[in-house]
């Protein structure tokens, strides 16, 4: 049957009639001029209808709506052109992603549906053509609208449209803000949509135009314009307004436009900006470190060119005070070169300070570039330290650098875990030089093992090449023991003691037998250097506290020793917790210390004090200023502690004198008790540190070294404050007595001569 | 030869090695020491500095002078710098607050250390700053006998005056 006409003789409602009374399947077409719709009926009943004539797709319905985000819109959108022709539609797809459910989308479209078809119901012209389809097309959700409910809803929306039409008659018409709102206006409430629309309303915009910018349909904004005109809210505007309005309007817009793009250029300028500066820095950073790498290179270069040199003379360089860094002179400097009595005064002064590396530094910096074109002291960052006359930098120490101790990551407790596994009755015979392993870098080809290494033998290692040693390892320790040694198998065992006969023997023969111990400076190369003069070093630096303060024997907390050695640890980067002395809050953890010396070192594990006296000088040691402000302890002071050590596997108590041995005016005697049955060799005690830390030479091995031989229990450090001075003879440092009233009164001439 | 020692110390950045070079014979000796961290890699590296100038007196007589590094991390250094000494300089930045705190514990530090006389110097203050000084005097709890005097570390007149001023103190100290 063929069904098709103009609605100007048949009115749509009356076309649905037909359609639905005849139980057709087919799609009604509707065109006129500047539009077409179409609405699709399935057994006389509407399952779809759309029409472009102010349409709002159903996408945006369901975005105005809140039911799905604009940008899952747009992925769906996208899937949809992906798909092509033939493709499914947006509902099925907004279905299948999972942004809606089938009842929202039915709802909307039969939203759809009744706006469309209200729409085409007020259509007064158009050709209209009834296409008979065998099945129901695509579009086929499932949704039957009744075409009665249709018809019924569309008549309504008429009537209302026709009361709207007698005060809107024109879709074209431009409303604004009455000046003068009406008296019901205070009551009013609106919703949402009516307030966005109230907002646009400016006397500029046609209804048609509000609804277009809104996306709503005409009958909605119609529909609302009517309630607040009707209220007095908004009144129409003159044509003259409107010309004048719209032009101040436009001369807005452009303005805005304007500072728009202005904002938007000085953004991106910014960006532009920001990025080269980024890009700059990067450039900079990469040439620093290329430039450091350069330097780090080169050092390492001359480091092993100067290590070759020295071979010969590492026994005599390791004895001597490390050289200085090497700075430029500024030109504009004219003041004298120090001399040898200087640099030896100072030589003296900075190896008593900083435990005598004897290291020679090739005359580059050290490869922290920052460190490289200063060459100052922290004091002031400005300036810069001067150079020392050529021929002192030749006199100074050359000494071997075989390895990098520092370098190496050393764990506390792989030490204390490999002394744990040798079994206390196998006698150990050990190498010539005590085989740490974990001293050794691994990493490092060509490097000899520890116990191998002579100091002439040992090339210096390019820093750059340093690797910490991260794991600890049982090989190389294997490298280094000899044959007869067992393997290490980090089992624990009790104690590193109870051999049958005093371990101490074994290391009065080994410390005779060692020529060279690794010594742990600071960013040094290890050096080898005989034992009596790393112990003289130890001593020099050793902090005067007791050994209750150590070990925490009376409860106290150790202060100011222990707190300099936890800033000493802190500021090389290592947790105060690795400190292998007793902390305070460690001390809980320990055996009660009931004051009696002998029991509270076995308690902890550290063996016996010997029982050994050896005869040391009694005269305390004054240090005049006589070309060596801070002279070390003198060698003799030095051989008795040799020879305390030698005689720690006598039997008999000992009476040590420390003041001979820290270098102080005042006496301290101490008594030993006599030793138990277990003793520690001091190789197997000092192997319980981490050499590798500085604070290890700075004074910790004499707080241990003391404690172990019975020493220390210097006064405390009297309290004094700035207001009051101190009180005469209680303090710890003297004056030098050699300088009289006549010297002093010659350096007050000399210094106003200056 | 017999050579005296005097210790200048201070806070960091106070201007010690500045006083030092400004009446030094000899370029100051500023030895630096890498201290690197636990892993060796270089990160958190610092530097131990200490500066080291001389004065001659006569042919026979020489003035040395030791600068302390300002860092408490480095402060096990201090009492091996002091043995001997004829007195110490505290000098002190006195238009930097943490300066001035530092100095409270150096200066305790110090004199329970050793009774050497000693002299409080303020950087940055010109002797006509009555006000300043005072001020700092009573920040830093100095007793009324304990000499403070204002200085310019850059001038070398300025410090020849604190020197001076420690010198006689030392001749008081031993009437």
């Amino acid at each position: 049957m063929a069904l098709r006409g103009n609605l100007k003789d048949f009115s749509l409602p009356d076309v649905f009639q037909l359609v639905t009374l005849s139980g057709k399947t087919g799609v009604l077409r509707i065109k006129r001029a500047d539009a077409e719709g179409s609405v699709w009926f399935r057994d006389g009943e509407v399952f779809f209808a759309q029409s472009d004539w102010h349409a709002e797709p159903l996408g945006i319905r369901l975005v105005a709506a809140g039911r799905i985000t604009p940008s899952a819109l747009g992925r769906a959108l996208e899937i949809q052109k992906d798909e092509s022709s033939g493709g499914r539609r947006l509902g099925a797809i907004l279905i299948s992603e999972g942004y809606i459910t089938d009842k929202v989308l039915e709802a909307f479209v039969q939203e759809q549906i009744q706006d469309t078809i209200f729409d085409l119901f007020r259509w007064d012209e158009g050709d209209f053509d009834f296409e008979p389809l065998e099945t129901a097309p695509a579009e086929d959700i499932g949704l039957s609208v009744s075409i009665e409910n249709i018809v019924m809803e569309g008549s309504r929306r008429l009537e209302e449209w026709n009361r709207i039409k007698k005060k809107i008659p024109s879709m074209e018409i431009v409303f604004k803000m009455a000046t003068a709102p009406g008296e019901g206006t205070f009551d009013i409430s609106l919703k949402p949509t009516e307030w966005n629309l109230l907002l646009k309303v400016d006397g500029t915009r046609s209804v048609a135009e509000l609804a277009r910018e809104l996306g709503r349909t005409d009958f909605e904004v119609a529909r609302v314009i009517y309630g607040l005109f009707s209220a007095g809210l908004l009144e129409v505007a003159s044509d003259d307004e409107v010309v004048r309005l719209r032009a101040e309007r436009l001369e807005w817009e452009a303005k805005f436009a304007k500072e728009s793009e202005k904002a938007r250029e000085s953004e991106e300028r910014q960006k532009l900006e920001v990025l080269e500066r980024e890009a700059q820095l990067v450039a900079e950073a990469q040439e620093r470190e290329r430039a450091g790498r350069r330097t780090a290179e080169d050092a390492a270069a001359a480091q092993a060119v100067a290590a070759e040199e020295e071979a010969a003379t590492a026994a005599r360089a390791a004895a001597e005070a490390a050289a200085d860094h090497v700075v430029e002179e500024p030109a504009f400097l004219t003041a004298e070169t120090p001399t040898a009595d200087d640099m030896a005064v100072f030589e003296q002064m900075i190896g008593a300070v900083l435990e005598v590396p004897a290291t020679q530094e090739a005359p580059v910096e050290a490869p922290a570039p920052e460190a490289v074109p200063t060459g100052i002291s922290l004091e002031e960052p400005g300036e810069q330290a001067a150079e020392p006359a050529p021929g002192l930098s030749e006199s100074a120490a050359p000494a071997e650098a075989p390895l990098d101790l520092l370098a190496v990551e050393t764990p506390a407790e792989a030490p204390l875990d490999l002394m744990e596994a040798l079994p206390p009755e196998t006698p150990v015979e050990r190498p010539a030089i005590a085989p740490h392993p974990v001293y050794e870098i691994i990493e490092e080809p060509g490097e000899q093992s520890l116990a191998e290494a002579q100091p002439e033998a040992l090339p210096e290692p390019e820093p750059a090449q340093l690797v910490p040693l991260e794991v600890f390892e049982p090989g190389p320790f294997e490298d280094v023991a000899t044959a007869e040694e067992p393997a290490v198998t980090l089992e624990p065992v009790e104690e590193p003691v109870a051999a049958e006969e005093p371990f101490f023997e074994d290391v009065a023969v080994d410390l005779a037998a060692l020529e060279s111990v690794p010594l742990m400076v600071p960013d040094e190369p290890a050096v080898a250097m005989p034992i009596d003069t790393l112990l003289r070093a130890e001593r020099a630096t050793m902090p005067l506290v007791s050994d209750a303060e150590i070990f925490g024997g009376t409860g106290e907390a150790p202060v100011e020793g222990a707190q300099d050695l936890t800033d000493l640890l802190e500021a090389l980067g290592q947790p105060a917790s690795e400190l292998p002395t007793p902390a305070p809050e460690q001390a809980e953890e320990k055996p009660a210390m009931t004051g009696d010396y002998a029991a509270d070192l076995m308690a902890l594990g550290l063996g016996e004090l010997p029982a050994v006296e050896p005869e040391l000088e009694a005269a305390p040691v004054e240090e005049p200023l006589t070309g060596s402000p801070t002279e070390a302890p003198s060698p003799e002071a030095a051989a008795d502690l040799t020879d305390l050590l030698t005689s720690l596997s006598e039997e008999a108590p000992v009476v040590l004198d420390t003041s001979s041995i820290l270098g102080e005016e005042e006496e301290v005697s101490q008594v030993a008790e006599e030793p138990g049955s277990g003793v520690i060799s001091t190789d197997a005690f000092l192997a319980d540190f981490d050499t590798s830390d500085v604070s290890f030479s700075s004074g910790l091995l004499g707080d241990e070294l003391t404690a172990l031989t019975g020493g220390g229990g210097a006064p405390k450090r009297p309290q004094a404050t700035a207001k009051k001075l101190p009180d005469e003879g209680e303090h710890i440092l003297r004056r030098d007595q050699h300088v009289d009233r006549a010297l002093v009164e010659r350096i007050i001439e000399g210094v106003q001569k200056l | 030869m017999q050579s005296v020692k005097v210790v200048v110390t201070g806070p960091f950045n106070a201007g010690k090695t500045t006083f030092i070079k400004s009446v030094s014979e000899i370029t100051v000796l500023s030895t630096e020491r890498q201290v690197s961290d636990a892993l060796g890699e270089g990160a958190g590296e610092t530097t131990v500095a200490m500066d080291f100038g001389r004065i001659t007196i006569s042919d026979d007589v020489v003035l040395y002078l030791f600068g302390t590094p300002g860092q408490q991390r480095f402060s096990f250094m201090w009492e091996t710098l002091s043995e001997g000494m004829l007195g110490f300089v505290v000098l002190v930045d006195a238009l930097e607050e943490d300066s001035i705190k530092e100095a409270v514990s150096m200066i305790e530090f110090f004199t329970g250390m050793s009774d050497v006389p000693f002299v409080v110097a303020a950087n940055k203050v010109a002797p006509e700053d009555v006000e300043t000084l005072s001020t700092l005097r009573s920040r830093l709890g100095l007793d009324e006998s304990v000499a403070l005097l204002p200085c310019d570390a850059r001038d070398r007149e300025s410090v020849k005056s604190v020197l001076l001023g420690l010198l006689y103190r030392i001749l008081d100290s031993m009437s």
